[in-house]
């Protein structure tokens, strides 16, 4: 065969370069094509990258695509370790969001290092700070944080002042507070909770849909404020509601007699002086008309039994309270049960106080939530029907707590033949379905907190969910308050007991190379041969 | 395609039978031995096993290293040596396509990659023997992940081996097609203004870590994934089929 000419070579090279262009091009179209329908097969044991079917209903009803802009930044040592591992497991749950379903979640991770590129996308979308993920749809945006929102955190004890001064300026809710802090031996910080899923699918809904269901305070009868910061004020409930997507507006009623016409949760808590009877009437009229009530009483309402106040308001509606101050013993240094304190008055309730079945309770209790109540009084016990609706118990005292009954002293005693049992603390109220004037159908719903302190911001820390949970149950948003936790498989060895260590180090390092040693010798002296 | 089961036999057995891929695999449980247990004494984070495993199937850098590296090694000699040897042109006029040369070549490198990445299913089996149990549906779907990617870089070494006459220098071409096509689509995605944003864009289509990590790393089977890394091998065996035609028309 004769060498090819200078037009045959540039041909042949033509044809290869050409067919280079549309191999590369055929892959690069597989590869998109491949993005639009695609199957998934979870195969981790715990089904780690599967979403809960919520999330995913969240993820395909969104309108248009969410942004989620990540902002992350370590943090020194000794937490170094904590937040990476925070950090990482942030990235793999976003990971399984943004493949769960293609296109619907742009991710966008932010390198603290690149200072002016993050302060940009910062500025336009109006944010500060870091270890924080922004979800934006549109004009819409939604924050949560790293520490303390999306993972709970148990900062352990710093070994030095220094450590608790540094804790302290990077802005994390819940970290130890320098003025109480004691020294002490050095306990490290460690992940108590990964919230990720729960928070990231409400966050999804609040940026997704024009939805903001609006949440008024009545105001006008000594009310804690809404804006104070004082411990027994409800500014932190207030911007809970808000973070979660609620609009929340004051109502007087002394201005306004009717309950605003927008209002889809009216919040009656720590009122210490009584209602007009028109209010009254006002609020009765529209919880039976599908309205939602949520009604905390003050603790002086309950004990003087003023006529009008909150308390009678809720009797009036089928939650009678009933007044005296529920103690529970407390567990001294030897573990033995110590009454007549007035800390007695400072209920702890577990997940055996919680009511399972109720979508309102039974997520705090699967994930082990523990609520607090201050100096409560307690509403009549036991589920019963009345003429207007069914009344069931959601969360109880402890089977041994008993009612200080009045007066009231703070003496915490129950040897004045007060009964131990469970008393309720929260009582719930469903009305018959009723029509409303442009036609549609609705169920007026009435959740009685015993205590108003329940709600302030001393409690907030602790009693935050179930605060959540209350509003978004009443709002008809209970879709919002029940997703489970995603788990990551982890497996450790025991390397302290036993000799697992020596096996796995001999094995790996001479029993497997040995092995491939062996069989490659063998076959070398085979072949030789 | 005609002949590509005895080609495939050919090669294994080339394979195995030479002292260097065992040497090599021997490297292979050195290095990963040492990366797990690197991480299973690491003080801050506990034995966690999987982690460990995760490490040496793609989860971090030292995976991919041995990757990038280890490929165009096996891949060196395949068609550059044989071409210089002239065995190349004795295959080329057997019955046997020319496809099936360079497929079976490649099915061959990716196959003792695939065992080499195994030693992983090995380090599972003596930590279930010790008390903790790893994932094995996250150890399976890593290690097909792995050997899919291994699969991705020898079709590139067989392209640069057809390239190039001399196998070091295909070795060495390849070692950087690897590293281009590995670290470009992150290094780009750091850079700022439109074009940055339309580079990184383009570049995603490649990008191999992310397809590993999204899926394979976390134990998904996703079939867009699986399809990211047979398109790209296809497109690169196709490639390679091409030059080494055009080496036989060029003559």
């Amino acid at each position: 065969m004769s060498a090819p000419g200078r037009f045959t070579r540039t041909a042949i090279g033509l044809r290869a370069v050409l067919a280079a262009v549309l191999a590369v091009g055929a892959a690069a179209l597989a590869v998109d094509v491949s993005g639009w329908r695609y199957a998934r097969l979870d195969l981790t044991a715990r089904q780690s990258n599967t979403l809960d079917p919520a999330t995913i209903d969240v993820i395909d009803k969104l309108p248009e695509p969410v942004t989620v802009d990540v902002f992350l930044r370590g943090l020194k040592a000794p937490y170094a370790g904590v937040c990476f591992a925070a950090q990482t497991r942030l990235q793999e749950f976003l990971l399984v969001v943004e493949g769960a379903r293609r296109g619907r979640i742009e991710l966008a991770f932010h390198d603290a290092s690149d200072f002016e590129a993050t302060q940009e996308r910062q500025r336009e979308l109006a944010t500060e700070g870091t270890n924080k993920v922004v979800l934006s749809c549109g004009a819409r945006r939604a924050e949560l944080e790293l520490f303390g929102e999306l993972f709970l955190m148990d900062w352990g004890n710093p070994s030095s002042e220094e450590q608790v001064r540094y804790l302290a300026g990077q802005g994390i809710p819940g970290v130890v507070d320098p003025r109480t802090w004691r020294g002490g031996t050095f306990r490290p910080a460690e992940i108590a909770e990964f919230r990720g899923e729960e928070l990231f699918t409400q966050a999804l809904l609040k940026v997704s849909s024009g939805e903001a269901p609006k949440a008024y305070f009545a105001k006008g009868h000594g009310e804690p404020s809404l804006d104070g910061i004082e411990p027994s004020d409800l500014s932190r409930l207030k911007s809970v509601l808000e973070r979660d997507g609620f609009e929340v507006a004051e109502w007087d009623p002394l201005r306004s007699p009717s309950v605003p016409g927008d209002c889809d949760v009216l919040a009656l808590i720590g009122a210490q002086q009584p209602y007009q009877e028109s209010t009254r009437t006002a609020v009765k009229t529209w919880v039976e008309a599908g309205g939602r009530l949520l009604g905390a009483p003050h603790l002086e309402d309950v004990e003087h039994k003023l006529a009008g106040s909150t308390a009678s308001l809720l009797s009036e509606l089928g939650l009678a309270v009933r007044p005296g101050v529920i103690c529970q013993p407390l567990v001294g240094l030897g573990g033995e049960k110590v009454e007549s304190d007035s800390r007695c008055t400072l209920l702890w309730i577990d997940e055996r106080g919680l009511q399972p079945s109720h979508p309102l309770t039974e997520p705090l209790r699967l994930r082990r939530r523990r609520l607090q109540f201050t100096s409560t009084p307690s509403f009549d016990g036991g589920g019963y029907q009345t003429d207007s609706g069914l009344v069931l118990p959601l969360v109880t005292s402890p089977a041994d707590s008993w009612r200080d009954l009045a007066p009231f002293d703070f003496s915490c005693n129950a040897a004045k033949g007060e009964r131990r049992e469970r008393y309720t603390l929260v009582a719930v109220k469903q009305f018959g379905s009723a029509k409303a004037a442009d036609g549609s159908v609705s169920q007026g719903r009435v959740l009685g907190v015993a205590s108003a302190f329940f709600f302030d911001n001393q409690s907030l820390d602790t009693n935050r969910d179930f605060a959540l949970n209350a509003f978004n149950w009443l709002a008809a948003r209970e879709y919002r308050i029940s997703v489970r936790a995603l788990e990551k498989t982890e497996s450790y060895l025991d390397f302290a007991r036993g000799n697992a260590k020596p096996i796995l180090t001999y094995t790996l390092w001479l029993g497997l190379p040995g092995l491939c040693a062996g069989i490659g010798l063998l076959l070398f002296l085979r072949r030789r041969n | 395609m005609k002949g590509l089961a005895a080609i495939y036999r050919r090669e294994l057995a080339g394979l195995f039978l030479a002292p260097l891929a065992w040497i090599l695999l021997l490297v292979v449980l050195f290095y990963q031995a040492y990366f797990f247990l690197l991480v299973l004494s690491n003080p801050s984070r506990g034995p966690e096993v999987n982690e460990a495993l995760s490490l040496v199937l793609g989860g971090g850098y030292p995976f991919w290293l041995l990757l990038l590296t280890l490929a165009p090694l096996l891949t060196m000699r395949m068609i550059s040596e044989e071409s210089r040897s002239g065995l190349l042109e004795f295959l080329l006029t057997a019955p046997v396509a020319d496809g099936a040369v360079v497929v079976g070549k490649a099915m061959a490198a990716t196959t003792f990659l695939a065992l080499a990445w195994s030693s992983a299913f090995l380090f599972g089996l003596l930590v279930q023997f010790l008390g903790a149990p790893p994932d094995w549906g996250q150890l399976f779907t890593a290690w097909l992940g792995a050997s899919l990617a291994s699969g991705l870089f020898c079709a590139l070494g067989l392209v640069s081996s057809a390239l190039f006459s001399t196998p070091l220098l295909a070795a060495f071409m390849a070692i950087l097609a690897n590293i281009a096509m590995f670290a470009l689509p992150p290094l780009v995605r750091s850079l700022h203004g439109p074009a940055g944003a339309l580079l990184a864009q383009v570049l995603e289509r490649i990008d191999v870590f992310r397809h590993f990590q999204g899926s394979f790393q976390a134990g998904v089977l996703d079939s867009a994934h699986v399809i990211f890394f047979l398109a790209w091998t296809a497109a690169a065996l196709f490639l390679a089929v091409r030059v080494v035609e055009s080496r036989r028309w060029l003559g």
